[in-house]
């Protein structure tokens, strides 16, 4: 089981990646679920960096991921004000004439997760729950 | 992340990315790499053979780029994705609007197309 506190912003992502994706390694995690763990990370931490709105000053999340059947279990906690990833919207097909590129990191967790859990943890704190396949 | 530009032909440039990608690289290559493609106005291949990883941002920076030379009627063509880096392209539907071929040869006979 691995153990993180990740700073709420873009500069903190690389470092929990590469803690991750070593933790991926001694694991035994096959190369695709270590990709699909390292992105689903970025994308919700990207998220929140971005768009999580916060109360003063955001404290740092805190991550989570454990070796389950073949695959892995990220969990990511965090003191934002409540934003439920399964119903973010769809993004339209991508087109070359629109600019609009917006919700497509939030696709890309759905579509890479086998299951996607969302809801309150302690402290008013909000928790998303994510199983990868092995 | 290294990005790197050859020319093929005086028609088309190719251009060769590899590395990650992400949030950690993605400025790094941002402004490089839309100020080539939109200064040479020409159709683009990506060599994508060694990208080993590929998120949301970098998607963007794909997608942006391929507006610029699409608005100077070029064709943007990707090849060569490695299967996870493919997956992401296809789960985001990137591949119906920047082709994704294996091979340059197959590449560059999509952009004579």
């Amino acid at each position: 089981m691995l153990l993180l506190s990740v700073p709420i912003g873009m500069a903190a992502i690389p470092g929990a990646q590469a803690a991750i994706e070593s933790w991926a390694a001694e694991a035994g995690l096959s190369p695709a679920a270590t990709y699909r763990l390292a992105l689903v990370t970025e994308e919700l931490l990207a998220n929140l960096a971005m768009h999580g709105r916060f109360a003063g000053d955001p404290p740092p999340a805190r991550v989570t991921v454990e070796a389950a059947e073949g695959g892995a279990v990220l969990v990511i906690e965090d003191a934002a004000a409540p934003f439920d990833p399964r119903e973010a919207p769809v993004p339209a097909v991508p087109s070359l004439a629109d600019d609009r590129v917006g919700g497509m990191g939030l696709a890309l967790v759905r579509r890479m997760a086998a299951s996607l859990d969302y809801g309150p943890a302690e402290g008013g704190w909000n928790r998303t729950r994510i199983a990868l396949a092995g | 992340m290294t990005f790197e530009v050859v020319e093929i032909d005086g028609q088309a440039q190719k251009i060769v990315l590899a590395g990650r990608l992400d949030t950690g690289t993605v400025g790094q290559v941002e402004t490089p790499f839309t100020a080539t493609l939109a200064a040479s106005g020409k159709s683009a291949v990506l060599d994508l053979t060694g990208l080993d990883f590929l998120s949301s941002l970098g998607i963007r920076l794909l997608l942006s780029g391929a507006r610029v030379v699409s608005r100077r009627g070029g064709k943007v063509v990707l090849f060569g994705a490695q299967p996870m880096v493919a997956e992401v392209l296809t789960a985001m539907a990137l591949d119906q609007v920047l082709p994704l071929v294996a091979t340059e040869e197959e590449a560059l006979a999509r952009l004579a197309a």
